[in-house]
């Protein structure tokens, strides 16, 4: 498995030919540090995205903490097998960016243009899947605001009840109390379970309505990347551009691990 | 690492100095996240209280390392790449006891979330 019992004790690959082939830059001594400032200026920015979804993240810690009822019935609402595509979909398209990317680091530039055009086309199949779970949430009404449907969420309630022991028959009343409840004015000082579980649907279409844009961004990305491979742009000689798109790609990956254990399965 | 394989081998200037990875590496990582993905969902099924998030989040780290170790190549990465990587690390750790902070305290009277 070890990189120097297939290549040899290098690790280093010359490219077959010279379409692939990178030129330092005046300001950097040699082509190491060029591509370790690649590697860190990414990185960099990569950290910087994991504070932008971080602190979601322990927003998302502490409602789930203090509405625990509210997030469990909530989340039975979104459709975990659709959860899962994606999230295979969006494994698979790491993988094949990352093979991508070894492609441009070998000068196969056949290989990277069929390696990239999945993961474009996987990106798309993801955000196909992704509309149709929003679609479903906009017909159920399930959207944090004045139109939120309350029958449905106390559906979901009971539901989440049966499933927990014992919970359920003490709060039947109230259920039924609260789908009954006119859509009338309250104090901030009195909310309703509903009111509580809109924070559940308020955290989940922020949370994946960030992700996806960072999809359409990815997508935008790697279309343009693949175009000027395609035209032999003199800016894609280098892997570099290549790599880097491919850890924004796996960071987009990794955000979506995260999110699809949080949104869509926890609440047991 | 990058350092080192230029000062044993003096290649040609401009040839790649990528550090390339067996295919196999990428798919055995693949397979280990599609069998992660599974323990995930039988996870889930399972009751385990409030160890259920616990378990399903402690899975999510290790995928996220295998994707972060193996896809993002830091296993190749220089040292100084490796400080920038942790960062992410100690930005959640940080997010974490602001977690820690709010679960903790004990509510002032009368007042309710």
């Amino acid at each position: 498995m070890s990189v120097e019992a297939i290549h040899g004790a290098h690790g280093v690959l010359a490219p077959h030919n010279d379409e692939m082939h990178q030129e330092v830059a005046h300001q950097f001594e040699d082509i190491d540090q060029q591509n370790e400032s690649y590697m860190v200026g990414m990185w960099s920015f990569l950290m910087t995205e994991v504070m932008f979804f971080g602190v979601l993240f322990v927003a998302w810690a502490i409602y789930r903490h203090l509405y625990i009822a509210e997030f469990a019935a909530a989340h039975k609402a979104l459709n975990v097998p659709l959860g899962t595509t994606n999230t295979f979909i969006l494994l698979f398209s790491s993988f094949t960016m990352a093979m991508a990317v070894r492609c441009a680091q070998i000068g196969k530039r056949s290989g990277l243009l069929a390696f990239m055009g999945v993961t474009i086309l996987l990106s798309f199949g993801f955000l196909v899947v992704k509309s149709f779970e929003y679609a479903h949430k906009f017909e159920d009404h399930l959207v944090p605001g004045a139109a939120f449907n309350r029958q449905e969420l106390m559906h979901l309630k009971e539901e989440a009840e049966a499933e927990r022991s014992g919970a359920g028959k003490a709060l039947a009343a109230e259920n039924a109390r609260e789908a009954a409840d006119p859509n009338v004015e309250r104090g901030l000082d009195k909310p309703r379970f509903s009111d509580k579980a809109q924070i559940y649907f308020a955290l989940y279409f922020i949370m994946t309505g960030l992700h996806a844009i960072h999809v359409i961004i990815g997508i935008l990305i790697m279309g343009t990347l693949w175009t000027m491979i395609k035209f032999k742009h003199k800016a894609v000689q280098d892997y570099m551009p290549i790599e880097m798109t491919g850890l924004y790609w796996h960071f987009v990956d990794l955000v979506w691990i995260f999110l699809f254990p949080m949104l869509y399965l926890v609440g047991h | 690492m990058a350092a080192e394989h230029t000062e044993e081998h003096g290649h040609a200037p401009g040839a790649a100095h990528a550090h390339v990875a067996p295919v196999g590496l990428y798919v055995f990582t693949f397979f280990v996240l599609m069998i992660l993905l599974i323990f995930t969902l039988l996870a889930a099924r399972i009751d385990l209280g409030p160890l259920n998030i616990v378990l399903a989040l402690t899975i999510a780290v290790i995928k996220a390392g295998f994707v972060i170790w193996n896809f993002m190549g830091v296993r190749y990465a220089s040292k100084l790449t490796w400080i920038f990587a942790f960062g992410g690390f100690a930005w959640m750790l940080l997010m974490f006891l602001i977690f820690g902070d709010y679960v903790s305290r004990v509510p002032i009277q009368g007042w309710k979330p």
